[in-house]
């Protein structure tokens, strides 16, 4: 009996590695097809909810958008034309406003003095003619240069001078003012077609937003499906995985029996039962076989029973030694994992 | 049945001086044909003119050959201090008993007609062609050398010193300019209030050349040749205006322009002509002083070559015109005019000044050959000199009838020690018979003058003669005359009382 316990030790300890062993394998599988799962729905949503080009036409002309976000502001030819034809007229403009301010000063001094000049010289005639009554008209002075009344003319036809450069000037840079607030308003208008077409295609994103919502929802709403959907598998999977092992146990208890001690109980091929009946129910293509699809090692205990010494050590081999696909599934994963 | 004598008296004979221009038949008996040497005096009177002592002493020697001294001027510093300044030799001279050459050194004078004014404590001298000289109190020097001199100063050959300021005028090559300085500085002639005044267009009658420029009631007058401009407000040159012109009378002679105080005097191309004060008209009337020898002065000025001089005394209260190349001095009496607005005019002959000056004092300077000499006394230097009277043909109001002069009796005012010849004549006929008579020695008594145990002088003080002439001749028209060597005395024609007899008609 030492030797049919030691026996017995060692083969529940090989059940319940393997069964261990393939409780991880399916933990894998069940990770893995949850990754691949889980990137088809991305892929999926993706597709879903790609951005669709459209295209907004007015009276001003056709916005098209493309597939990068970008969008083209057509105008028709007419706005074409207008808007070069307000650009023209304000660029005209804008050139005065660059031009020399000294020149547009001087042509409006110009015009200032002419207006001024008939009077000036109305009021110098009539200031000669008193000044030759008076005997005064060859008159020069020290103080004045001529006489005072000579200086008080042409003192105040400097300071007319003087104000009338001022004025010029003032002027001149009013109009230049006025040129630049023109041509900003040339310019303006001329880029009002374009900004009625920025609105047009804001309100063409609204209305392309509300065909897109539906698309985002939809993806958004299948990837939560999808995610749900997953979940549960992953839980059918766990639960799954759990049963087999629980499964697997159980058949390995069956098997070699369970307990130790006054409580060790034999299985059927620890001599748990008659020696005559001591047989592997689950032998390959036997109906348990079938219906519990039991693993091939275990399926095939019997005849490591029946062979006593090789037998047992092919036993051993078997459960230590493992399946070579599920070794090597084990250095996938450990490849992996250190990838 | 013999005629009784008519008695023809002629009181202040010539008092109305010499009448050239009108018909001598008919005028007045107080007009003459000649006063000669002649003033009419105090009381209106046709007297000797005074003569003239020499105060120079050194004249010869430093004036050589030259006229002789042509210009005096008599400078009252502020301090009080009196030089008299001359010129003469193309030298300028200090003193007058001896003259001191104080020409500025580096000066070159080619004439002496220089006009001479004082301003603000500063003496000017100008003449055409020549820099203005300065005097300042220290040293007569070049105006343009004298500190604070500033600008061009003006080469003119008139100057007037007025209204602050000194105003100049003929240039050489401008005669149309008045240029004047600044306000008390006379060498300053930029800056400040000075400048220039151009008549070239203010002319009321074509264009014109200013001979002289005066100052009088308030007016700065310009003397065109045959114009005169009127200029008010001239205290502020640069806003002084034309009040009037005048026009067909002008100044043909610088220093013929007088200032009598009352009235502006100078000489024209048609006689001596004054201004009338006004002052609260604007006009300006003139009046023909010269009105009864126009012809004479017209026809002397015209021939005068060298500078026509003028001079005005109101002590003496004449008027004197001196024209050099004639070597006559024309006396207007100054005291009144006549009713037609001429003034009483007599001749200087012999004493030919060259130029004169009036002082502080009153007494009146002439420039001479030998020097400054002073019109004083009745003698020239030390020789006695003739005066004479000639009265108009007369009739006596009766044009008709023959004239026996039979006697005249006279009535002259001093004449101590004079030889005198009384002429009368008929016709119009220069022949005049003479008759000479000299006054005795009489003196006169000098009130205030002690001389006890001297001869006593207790005489009037008036030396009256009235010497009796018989007269001889007839005619119908009478022309009396009377020539004294005046000798260290006055002498004036009171009275002339003709006896005359009237004959037949013819």
């Amino acid at each position: 009996m030492a030797d049919g316990g030691f026996l017995t030790d060692l083969l529940n300890l090989g059940s319940n590695y393997y069964t261990q062993q393939q409780g991880i394998s399916d933990t894998l599988d069940i990770g893995r097809g949850a990754l691949g799962a889980a990137t088809e729905m991305g892929t999926t949503a993706v597709g879903t909810s790609a951005f669709k080009p459209f295209t907004v036409t007015t009276g001003t002309g056709s916005t098209t958008t493309d597939a990068t976000g970008g969008f083209n502001l057509g105008l028709t030819p007419q706005q074409l034309e207008r808007q070069k034809a307000l650009q023209t007229q304000a660029n005209t403009l804008f050139g005065g406003v660059t031009g020399d301010v000294s020149q547009a000063s001087s042509d409006l001094y110009n015009q200032i003095r002419g207006l001024q000049l008939p009077e000036e010289q109305r009021r110098q005639q009539m200031l000669n003619q008193q000044l030759q009554a008076q005997g005064r008209g060859g008159l020069r002075t020290a103080q004045y240069g001529g006489t005072p009344e000579q200086f008080a003319l042409s003192k105040a036809q400097e300071e007319a001078k003087n104000a009338a450069a001022y004025q010029a000037r003032t002027q001149a840079l009013g109009e230049q003012q006025q040129q630049l607030g023109l041509g900003a308003g040339l310019l303006g208008q001329s880029y009002i077609p374009q900004q009625q077409q920025l609105a047009a295609l804001s309100a063409g994103t609204n209305l392309a937003n509300i065909a897109n919502v539906g698309g985002r929802t939809g993806a958004q709403l299948q990837t939560q499906a999808g995610l749900s959907g997953l979940e549960a598998l992953l839980q059918a999977q766990q639960q799954a995985g759990a049963l087999r092992q629980g499964r697997d146990q159980d058949l390995v208890s069956l098997l070699l029996g369970s307990g130790s001690g006054i409580n060790a109980t034999g299985g059927l091929l620890t001599g748990g039962g008659d020696s005559s009946t001591n047989s592997n129910p689950f032998t390959n293509d036997s109906w348990l076989d079938q219906l519990y699809d039991t693993p091939d090692w275990l399926s095939s205990l019997d005849d490591i029973f029946s062979s006593s010494g090789g037998g047992l050590f092919g036993l051993l081999s078997s459960l230590f030694g493992g399946n070579e696909e599920e070794e090597e599934d084990e250095d996938d994963e450990n490849e992996e994992g250190e990838t | 049945m013999a005629q009784q004598l008519q008695p023809l008296t002629i009181a202040a004979p010539g008092f109305a001086g010499i009448n050239t221009q009108d018909s001598p038949i008919g005028l007045d008996p107080s007009f003459a044909s000649i006063a000669d040497n002649c003033v009419i005096d105090q009381l209106g009177r046709v007297g000797a003119r005074k003569g003239y002592e020499t105060v120079t002493t050194n004249g010869s020697s430093v004036l050589g050959t030259s006229k002789g001294i042509e210009a005096i001027h008599e400078f009252i510093e502020y301090d009080g201090t009196v030089t008299v300044f001359s010129a003469g030799n193309n030298k300028i001279f200090t003193g007058t008993t001896t003259l001191t050459d104080v020409t500025p050194s580096g000066t070159t004078i080619t004439a002496n007609n220089w006009k001479i004014v004082s301003l603000a404590d500063n003496l000017f001298f100008y003449q055409r062609g020549h820099k203005p000289l300065l005097y300042d109190g220290s040293a007569l020097t070049e105006a343009e050398d004298a500190s604070n001199a500033s600008g061009t100063q003006p080469q003119g050959n008139e100057v007037l010193a007025a209204f602050g300021r000194l105003w100049v005028a003929d240039l050489t090559g401008n005669k149309h300019t008045i240029y004047f300085s600044d306000l008390l500085h006379g060498r300053k002639w930029s800056g400040g209030s000075s400048g220039s005044l151009d008549v070239t267009n203010v002319w009321p009658a074509g264009y014109d050349e200013i001979t002289s420029i005066a100052s009088h009631n308030d007016f700065l007058i310009i003397f065109g040749k045959r114009s005169i401009l009127v200029y008010s407000g001239a205290s502020t040159p640069a806003s002084m205006v034309l009040a009037d012109t005048i026009v067909g009378v002008g100044c043909i002679a610088r220093d013929s322009v007088k200032n009598t105080g009352v009235d502006l005097i100078f000489l024209s191309e048609d006689g001596v002509r004054s201004f009338q004060r006004v002052v609260q008209e604007k006009s300006m009337p003139m009046r023909d002083i010269s009105k009864n020898v126009r012809s004479d002065i017209t026809y002397l000025a015209r021939l005068q070559t060298l500078p026509i001089k003028a001079h005005y005394s109101a002590d003496e209260a004449f008027y004197l015109l001196s024209f050099e190349t004639s070597e006559i001095v024309y006396c207007f009496d100054m005291r009144s005019a006549l009713q037609d607005g001429s003034h009483r005019v007599t001749t200087w002959s012999v004493i030919n000044p060259l130029c004169f000056a009036l002082t502080a004092s009153g007494d009146t300077y002439i420039g001479k050959s030998t020097g400054i000499v002073k019109y004083e006394g009745y003698l020239d230097n030390t020789e006695k000199f003739q005066m004479r009277y000639f009265s108009n043909p007369m009739d006596f109001g009766n044009t008709s009838n023959l004239k026996f002069l039979k006697k005249f009796n006279l009535t002259i005012i001093g004449g101590q020690n004079t030889e005198t010849a009384l002429n009368w004549g008929y016709d119009y006929l220069s022949d005049y018979s003479k008759q000479s008579f000299t006054f005795g020695t009489s003196n006169i008594a000098e009130y205030g003058i002690s001389e006890y145990n001297e001869e006593g002088e207790y005489s009037s003080s008036i030396v009256i003669q009235t010497p009796k002439v018989n007269g001889s001749g007839s005619g119908s028209v009478v022309t009396f005359g009377i020539e004294a060597q005046i000798n260290n005395a006055a002498f004036s024609i009171q009275k002339i009382d003709i006896l005359a007899l009237l004959g037949r008609l013819i």
